[in-house]
């Protein structure tokens, strides 16, 4: 359309100018000139027509267009003429732009706007923190503090309840018997949520007076009802339950944990509600204007009327912490993930200034070359901002080509990063290229073209004009002055890649110390897999020891060659927390310290398919069963803390758990070695918790891991012990088998992610610096030609031009690492929570960083300064 | 023709006035309208086409004249005439009484018994 309007008025302005002149020269005829006379002198009045259109463009607003048209064409003609350095730019922004939109639209889904929730901002979920140790991780409430919140606080204007801490789940009737989780939560989740079903409804008051009754995610609505609206009414069996499906969630509904299938809704009579003690989380939507300060006071106020009593005088130590809702998914899944992710964009900003750098370094080298062109545009009349308008324009083309192109590389790395799924990601929001990641790399276009195409402008655009225009440019003040400014950038550029290289070697390090710990037991030829007892079927201690019984008795766990075993829990997972009274102390002793005691219920070939050794005593037998003296077997570590001058086996001791009745007296039978576990929210450390072990007949749990040790690594054992145990009893979930260091190789995911991305900048960093540093030499050699001819001349010798180019090449690396040594010790101490087995400034890795880039940097000075002592004073001194 | 000089370099924004106040009598175009203050003022203001179109053309686009192409009376071939609008009268008499009160402190201070 505009163009249109701006077409015909172009045309009506000539005629208008060509109809004033005809007059004109018609009047001078007139008076009695000739007709080529009188158009003469009707031309001169008229004056110059193209600045007189020119003029009245501007008055009509139009004149920036046109100004923006001819630089753009202009640029473009430019870029046209050099290929070569216009597609060095243009790839430089394309992988900085790129990586920081793929980074912040991982960083923008899990820090910004993780919630797929309206209200994401006013929900606030509270945990409950130890007072005197207020670093530990907060844990779950209790539901008699979700009932005493509920009834005291007036902070929400809804607070429900939910958990993820639940018993086994079955879910039967459909096909394989099968673990579900059906997560447990009150009447009010979804409203607090703020999201409708797509099916049928959420709970209702009339739900928490009938029987069990569930809302089913999108998917397993999809794979179990084929997506039918009919589901709706009729049931699912969990834990021979018939739960009624009241509704269907759509499809991006989701919550922490991802795993949940379905929400059941808890009624007075749900265990959870006749427990008190039972761990949930509670959360809610806080009133509109409620700060998380207030409602954690008024909490805080309202737990300390009634503090928790299942948890003795531990109660008393305690209180609740709110935080928003939307920070906890992520820690919930990955304890480092946030830490991860901040250090992650910051290294890609770092990526990406040293690309703006280079851009600017490479810009202002070619600006020297362009010192007459310029200075002939200033003297025809350019004014400096139009200079300045016509660099930016080109460095806005520039950014916007290489934005284009790093979108492209940022949805494929987003595309991959989603379909290897290298780390778990919390529920919510998935990372995409969304509008809003676009508006940030439109803004990172903006802030590159100002950071690169501004100082390369405004230095160029102080033209002197007599210096310009003169023959020998190269000798202008204003080169010395740039090649000044350009050392300076690739001083910074030295700097910040070591500050990288020293991070990424740190994490390298810390990922292959935490895996090269021993960890007390093997990896090789071990494959686990979960059993789960339905606990309808198997509701006493006894019903499950016989079950074990039975399975440990199946002809294929005694293949030789071959050691089987049931175990409550699997390394790395686990940590202590329960305490023990040994007999004969003081019960205060040990109650009132920390509970680190991590029982485990294992079966008697256990140490031997786990490879443990044994130190003293004995290890369990088949004759330790329901019937036979109650008996345990510690580790090394528990030895060490509660038994340092004296001999365990042969003393007697109880595990208390809870408070209810108290728990038998176990005679310690034996002494193994010490198993290395992780604190799930302490990932970037190993742990060695004090462990006590029973035999599974005598504490026979309902959820149990079997491991299976080959001698000869085969996996067709695997299946047959599946089978087998399958058929005892179809009701039982016999999980598919997975070799232990899979297992192990999750727990090193995150830092092995961090490592391998933050290695990946760190690499990019080095190569931009590489080439910032050598295209600074070139053209310092290119520049200095006639110099160095006349030097060799005067006499000077190849390796005299040849050390002259090193020591200056040198001279910059050098001041760019003791700049980058000082930017890595200040900023260490960020990395310290993510390091493992080293200081933060451990002066290998910095030492090894520095003479890493030394190398590079005496790499890319080689050809530039070969070049200069291969100068042919004949030729140099003729050069201009 | 005045000689050179006694020609007159308009002061800024004097133009416009002068402008308006022409095509009070009547549409003109461009040519008319430089001619007529040309030969009003016995050529002592000389009004150059560089300034005249921008200057029409800035009078057009903030709606004090509108323009139309018309054929001219006396000549058998069509021409751009400007008209005044409502606005632009309104504009004149604003510019008129500004540059009366200019006039009239300048001759006060430049002659100071006339005033």
């Amino acid at each position: 359309m505009r163009w249109r309007r701006r077409r015909d008025h172009e045309a009506e302005l000539d005629r208008e100018l060509r109809s004033d002149l005809e007059l004109e020269a018609f009047e001078q005829e007139e008076k009695g000139l000739s007709p080529e006379e009188a158009r003469c002198a009707a031309k001169r009045a008229l004056g110059n027509a193209g600045l007189i259109k020119e003029e009245i463009r501007a008055a009509r607003g139009w004149g920036w267009f046109d100004r923006l048209w001819l630089d753009v064409v202009y640029a473009l003609r430019a870029f046209a003429r050099a290929p070569g350095f216009t597609s060095v730019v243009v790839l430089t922004l394309a992988l900085g732009i790129g990586s920081t939109t793929a980074v912040f639209s991982v960083v923008h889904a899990v820090l910004l706007n993780p919630l797929p929730f309206p209200n994401q901002n006013r929900l606030a979920i509270a945990f409950e923190q130890s007072i005197n140790r207020p670093d530990d991780a907060p844990f779950a409430d209790s539901y008699r503090d979700f009932e005493n919140w509920k009834n005291g606080s007036r902070s929400f204007e809804l607070l429900t309840v939910a958990t993820w801490s639940v018993g086994p789940q079955i879910l039967t009737g459909a096909g394989q018997a099968r673990d579900v989780l059906a997560m447990p939560v009150g009447i009010d989740f979804f409203p607090a949520l703020g999201i409708a079903p797509e099916v049928g409804r959420t709970f209702g008051q009339d739900d928490l007076n009938a029987g069990c009754s569930v809302v089913l995610k999108h998917s397993f609505w999809k794979e179990t009802f084929a997506g039918e609206a009919s589901a709706v009414g009729r049931s699912v069996e969990i834990n021979n339950e018939a739960c009624s499906v009241i509704g269907v969630m759509p499809p991006e509904f989701t919550f922490y944990p991802g795993a949940a299938e379905m929400w059941m809704l808890i009624t007075p009579n749900s265990p959870i509600a006749r427990n008190p003690g039972a761990p949930v989380v509670v959360f809610g939507l806080l009133k509109p204007g409620v700060t998380i300060r207030s409602a954690q006071k008024e909490l805080e106020s309202l737990y300390k009327n009634s503090p928790r009593s299942d948890l003795g005088p531990l109660g008393q130590q305690i209180k609740p912490a709110v935080y928003p809702l939307a920070e906890q998914f992520a820690r919930l899944t990955g304890p480092t993930l946030r830490l991860s992710l901040i250090l992650l964009f910051g290294a890609v900003s770092l990526v990406l200034l040293i690309s703006c750098l280079n851009v600017a370094n490479l810009l202002l080298g070619k600006s020297m070359f362009r010192q007459k062109e310029l200075a002939l545009r200033a003297a025809l009349g350019s004014s400096r901002t139009r200079i300045v308008r016509q660099l930016l324009t080109e460095g806005l083309l520039l950014s916007v080509t290489g934005a284009g192109l790093g979108v492209v590389l940022a949805i494929a790395a987003v595309h991959y990063f989603q379909v290897l799924n290298p780390i778990a990601m919390p529920p919510g929001n998935p990372a995409r290229i969304s509008l809003p990641v676009l508006g940030f790399t439109s803004l990172l276009v903006v802030v590159t073209t100002l950071l690169f195409g501004l100082i390369p402008a405004l230095k160029a655009s102080r033209v002197d004009l007599m210096e310009g225009l003169r023959v020998s440019a190269q000798a202008a003040a204003f080169n010395r002055a740039a090649r000044s400014l350009r050392k300076g950038l690739v001083v910074v550029e030295v700097a910040l890649s070591l500050a990288l290289s020293v991070a990424a070697g740190l994490l390298v390090q810390s990922v292959q110390r935490l895996a090269s710990v021993p960890l007390g037991f093997r990896m090789d030829r071990v494959s686990t897999t979960q059993i789960i007892l339905p606990g309808w079927i198997y509701s006493t201690s006894e019903q499950r020891a016989g079950f074990f019984r039975t399975a440990l008795k199946q002809p294929a766990l005694a293949s030789s060659g071959v050691s089987a075993a049931f175990a409550s829990w699997l390394p790395p997972d686990g940590i202590g927390g329960d305490a023990v009274a040994i007999e004969g102390r003081s019960a205060e002793r040990t109650r009132t310290g920390v509970p680190d005691v991590l029982q485990v219920s294992v079966s008697p070939a256990y140490f031997t398919a786990m490879g443990e050794p044994l130190r003293v005593g004995r290890v369990f037998e088949d004759t330790d069963g329901e019937k036979s003296p109650a008996v345990a077997i510690v580790n090394d570590a528990f030895g060490r803390k509660y038994f340092p001058k004296e001999d365990p086996i042969g003393r007697r001791l109880r595990v208390l758990r809870g408070r209810g009745s108290d728990p038998p007296w176990l005679t310690i039978v034996g002494i193994v070695g010490d198993e290395r576990r992780q604190d799930f929210f302490r990932p970037m450390s190993w742990e060695e918790p004090p462990m006590v072990f029973r035999p599974v007949l005598q504490e026979p749990p309902a959820r149990a891991f079997m491991v299976i040790h080959v001698d000869n690594g085969g996996t067709t054992l695997a299946t047959t012990i599946q089978k087998q145990i399958r058929a005892l009893d179809n009701n039982v979930v016999v999980g598919s088998f997975e070799p232990l260091d899979q297992r192990l190789a999750r727990t090193l995911s995150y830092p092995e992610f961090r490592a391998v991305i933050l290695t990946a900048f760190a690499v990019l960093a080095v190569f931009l610096a590489a080439i910032g540093l050598y295209a600074v030499l070139s053209q310092l050699i290119a520049q200095r030609t006639q110099e160095f001819g006349v030097r060799m001349a005067l006499g000077a010798q190849k390796n005299d031009l040849l050390k002259l180019v090193l020591s200056e090449g040198i001279a910059l690396t050098s001041v760019g690492l003791a700049v980058g040594l000082l930017i890595t010790l200040s900023l260490a101490g960020f990395l310290s929570s993510l390091v493992y087995g080293l200081k933060t400034t451990d002066p290998w890795t910095l030492s090894a960083g520095s003479v890493l880039l030394l190398l590079v940097a005496l790499f890319s000075m080689y050809l530039p300064a070969l070049r200069a002592s291969k100068v042919d004073p004949k030729v140099a001194l003729r050069y201009e | 023709m005045a000689k050179k000089d006694d020609r007159i370099e308009l002061l800024q924004g004097t133009l416009d006035m002068l402008i308006l106040k022409t095509l009070i009598f009547g549409p003109a175009h461009g040519h008319q309208i430089g001619k007529h203050i040309q030969q009003t003022t016995e050529n002592i203001l000389q009004v150059q086409h560089g300034s005249l179109y921008p200057a029409l053309h800035r009078l057009e686009e903030k709606g004090w004249v509108i323009s139309k192409w018309e054929t001219a009376p006396d000549r058998h071939r069509e021409f751009k005439y400007y008209r005044l609008t409502a606005a632009g009268r309104k504009q004149l008499l604003q510019e008129e009484s500004k540059w009366k009160k200019m006039a009239r402190a300048v001759a006060q201070i430049m002659w100071p018994g006339e005033a």
